[in-house]
């Protein structure tokens, strides 16, 4: 896929809606396409958070790696949304696994690239926390809902 | 000088006489004096009728006490309303037989058969005497619940099929009282009453002097009636219902200054009050005993006993009055909706005074205040309705309301 | 006062006998319900989002909605999640066994407010029950539509009902859905698809906020949270449509139990305009 190719997925992408242009230039700088098979790993706990991933087709899984249980995956990822955020801040590391559960696609933007962005433009600083913090409320939420148990027993 | 209205004044006897004749076409219904409270009974003749006899009312008390005159009516209403009368706290309403069969059958349960309760079953003629404005504005309201929607029930509807109406003027009112802030008393019917018309409307008068009735027929059957006792009546004349107004002027007065509750957009004072205070000091004192829903004359919520035979072949449906005030009321799996008192009592008199309005166009308090009387610890609804919605109309009732 | 005949017909139970008994989950069965004679439904026949009050012999009568309308021989379904007693003994209803039947009662959803317009059905757990009907209703007549998306949210894996009726509509390829599970149960799982909740897969869907109809069903904490996540999207709260549950007794509005502050759910409801209804649902205990 070409670089023009891959700034349109990442301009068309919902986490950088509200940059302009030139901003979206500024992050997508030296962005790569990631395809993933049902099954393969796309990071693992503890390792470094060199990218923020966009997602635009599948679904990856978040997964915690419990012994005797094996992979135990607690939520879902899908296209139009930013997959992960350990890339924002120190130490730069993930906390959980990411595992395609389908046929996936991402683009891999390099997170030194858009931290430097970031720090050179407050307002894209800004721009790019609100939209994380947006993903962080949104999947903090649903959490929240799946630790009630909506469906289960003592629930209408 | 007599009225054109068809009225006539009889005395006591002539009153006795008229309930002798009704009694030959009906089982008749009035106040009688039972363990101390005046309640609803049998009654053959005015003899029956507990005269002499009045009631002192307030928060959580009710005595039965001496009058030092002979009056018939001379009370206020008791912990009976009539509403048993047509709306039974137990009502059976179905039962599903089975009968077991042949191989294969498990339990019978391929062979059953439902058999509804007819409606008319028991239901006689019934004439109610004594009742009151307030009472006979429950019945317009119980109407209005039970017959004006898409399905009509037909136990209520046979039951009040056919009822004939005394109604009686209300000039010895409780202290519990409000009636002129609903508008439904202390005159029984007549212009503005909301109420069905009455077949007779009687008005008492008890002086030093003078015992009598004045009984104005409002259907051809209370006509019928008064024709069939004239020999026993004078017409009334146009003094005779001066004296009628001005008891009953000097009634409403006495009740409003004591106790008035400002009903003017009280629904939507109270829709913008969910979350006052109040309710919680009123769920300190509240036992959730559910009298107020026992007592009151529109309450209607049921709910249905389904009871089966030991031998598992015969199970039966009863309605069965429900109140607002059990956590089973509100219960869907997994616990109940109104699970504090709080909002068991907000869902009670919110009910009553504002979403009413919404589910059947009308008030669902009449003023009668038994609600109050017969509370253990004496909860006052005009003065929780007033602490809570406030004095003065802030907000509109977006369905109407009382205005 | 001139009082008509009423009948008794709205209290007394109709027997219908179960023609089918399909297991949906672990607690969750559908009856296919038949009249036993030639009875014909007529006016009576129900509508998406009605419901009935069911009750096996000896048991008491609960509110079920119809999860698929009359068909061949005026047979209807219900789908029964056994929370308790008089539950537990309808969904151990076999085929042959009669079971008591009032209704239809309630409103159904208002299916023409979606004539031209995107469909989205948002169901949770057991409230894809009463929206199967929708789902049905519109593929029957799919033209009359825009973009469908059904989107529901289960327990877990094992916990989703009417997963063959999925699949069918899925291999449609004229109906987007999308389902996700709160957790995988089973850790060994073979779930291939989302996990989290119902309102994430709004993301993903392909609908016009400003021209799309919304139907929505399942716990009140999901609904809430379904009609606020619809209008981050951009649909107006007043094309949203949802069903509520509250205790109905009675079925007819005579008995008090289902009462939703100023609502009769059994006679306004059980389907209600979201912009009725919220409102209603944020007071505490109403």
């Amino acid at each position: 896929m070409t670089e023009p190719e891959i700034r349109d997925l990442v301009a068309g992408h919902p986490f950088t809606s509200g940059l302009s242009p030139a901003e979206v230039d500024a992050i997508a700088e030296g962005a790569r396409v990631v395809d993933l098979l049902p099954g393969e790993a796309l990071f693992r706990e503890g390792r470094p958070a060199t990218h923020a991933y966009l997602v635009t087709h599948g679904h990856v899984g978040i997964e915690v790696h419990h012994p005797g249980r094996g992979s135990i995956a607690v939520s879902t990822v899908g296209a139009g949304e930013l997959l992960g955020w350990s890339w924002l801040l120190p130490p730069h590391a993930w906390h959980f696994d990411a595992t395609a559960r389908s046929i996936a696609r991402l683009v891999a933007l390099d997170a030194t690239t858009v931290r430097a962005a970031c720090d050179h433009d407050p307002a894209l600083d800004r721009r790019v926390a609100r939209q994380v913090m947006r993903t962080m409320t949104a999947r903090l939420e649903a959490a929240r809902h799946q630790l009630l148990d909506l469906y289960g027993h003592g629930h209408r | 000088m007599g009225t054109d209205t068809g009225a006539v004044v009889v005395d006591v006897a002539g009153f006795d006489a008229l309930l002798a004749l009704l009694a030959r076409e009906r089982r008749v219904l009035g106040p009688v004096l039972a363990d101390g409270v005046i309640g609803i009974g049998e009654i053959a003749g005015v003899a029956d009728l507990p005269a002499g006899w009045t009631d002192e009312q307030a928060p959580g008390r009710y005595r039965a006490v001496r009058r030092d005159d002979d009056a018939l009516f001379g009370y206020a209403v008791g912990q009976r309303s009539w509403r048993t009368e047509v709306n039974p706290s137990r009502l059976p309403l179905l039962q599903i037989r089975r009968r077991r069969a042949g191989e294969g059958d498990r339990d019978g349960a391929r062979h059953q058969e439902v058999l509804p309760a007819d409606p008319r079953a028991g239901v006689e003629p019934t004439a109610w005497v004594g009742v009151r404005g307030c009472d006979l504005a429950a019945l317009a309201v119980s109407d209005r619940v039970l017959l004006g929607g898409e399905h009509p029930d037909p136990h209520y509807a046979e039951r009040r099929r056919d009822v004939f109406v005394v109604a009686v003027d209300c000039t010895s009112p409780a202290s519990t009282c409000f009636c002129p802030s609903m508008g439904t008393g202390p005159a029984a019917a007549g212009a503005g009453h909301p109420g069905p018309t009455p077949d007779l409307h009687v008005h008492e008068v008890c002086t030093t002097d003078r015992h009598e009735l004045v009984c104005r027929p409002g259907t051809d059957a209370g006509r019928a009636l008064l024709a069939a006792v004239a020999a026993e009546a004078r017409p009334a004349t146009a003094a005779d219902e001066t004296t009628a107004a001005e008891a009953i002027a000097e009634a409403a007065r006495r009740i409003d200054e004591h106790r008035h509750l400002d009903a003017e957009g009280l629904a939507g004072r109270l829709e913008a009050a969910l979350e006052h205070p109040r309710w919680d000091d009123v769920a300190e004192r509240c036992l959730s005993c559910a009298n107020c829903t026992l007592v009151c004359p529109t309450c209607f919520c049921s709910t249905v006993e389904t009871t089966t035979d030991l031998a598992g072949t015969e199970t039966t449906r009863t309605r069965v009055a429900d109140s607002c005030f059990t956590l089973d009321h509100s219960y869907l799996h997994g616990g109940s909706v109104h699970a504090s008192t709080r909002s068991r009592y907000r869902q009670w008199l919110t009910h009553k005074l504002d979403t009413w309005w919404d589910q059947f166009g009308t008030s669902g308090c009449t003023g009668c205040g038994r609600c109050t009387t017969w509370c253990p610890v004496g909860i006052d609804l005009v003065e929780e309705a007033t602490a809570i919605a406030g004095p003065t109309a802030v907000a509109a009732h977006p369905e109407g309301g009382p205005s | 006062m001139a009082i008509a005949e009423p009948t008794v017909a709205p209290l007394v139970p109709q027997l219908l006998e179960v023609r089918a008994h399909r297991r949906e989950t672990a607690d969750t069965a559908t009856l296919t319900l038949a009249p036993t004679g030639p009875t014909a439904l007529g006016d009576a026949a129900p509508r998406p989002g009605q419901f009935a009050m069911l009750a096996a012999f000896g048991a008491g009568e609960v509110p079920i909605s119809y999860s698929a309308m009359a068909g061949h021989g005026g047979a209807v379904e219900h789908t029964v999640r056994s929370v308790g007693a008089a539950t537990a003994a309808l969904a151990a209803a076999r085929p042959g066994d009669l079971v008591a039947s009032r209704g239809p009662f309630g409103t159904g959803w208002d299916l023409d407010a979606a004539t031209g317009r995107d469909v989205v059905v948002v169901a949770g757990g057991i409230g894809l029950a009463p929206l199967r009907g929708v789902v049905d209703a519109v593929l029957a007549d799919r033209d009359r539509y825009g973009s469908v998306n059904v989107l529901v949210g289960a327990r877990t894996p094992d916990d989703l009902c009417f997963a063959e009726h999925l699949r069918g509509w899925s291999a449609r390829g004229d109906v987007e859905v999308a389902i996700t599970v709160d957790r995988l149960g089973d850790p060994a799982s073979r779930w291939p698809g989302a996990i989290g909740v119902v309102t994430g897969l709004l993301d993903g869907a392909c609908f016009d906020p400003d021209a799309a109809t919304a139907f929505v069903c399942g716990p009140e904490v999901m609904m809430r949270a379904t009609v606020r996540a619809l209008g981050v999207q951009g649909v107006d709260v007043a094309d949203v449509q949802v069903s509520v549950e509250r205790s109905m007794t009675c079925g007819v509005g005579h008995c008090g139990h289902c009462q939703l502050g100023p609502v009769l759910v059994c006679r306004e409801g059980p389907v209600l305009p979201a912009a009725r209804v919220l409102p209603l649902l944020e007071v505490r205990e109403r």
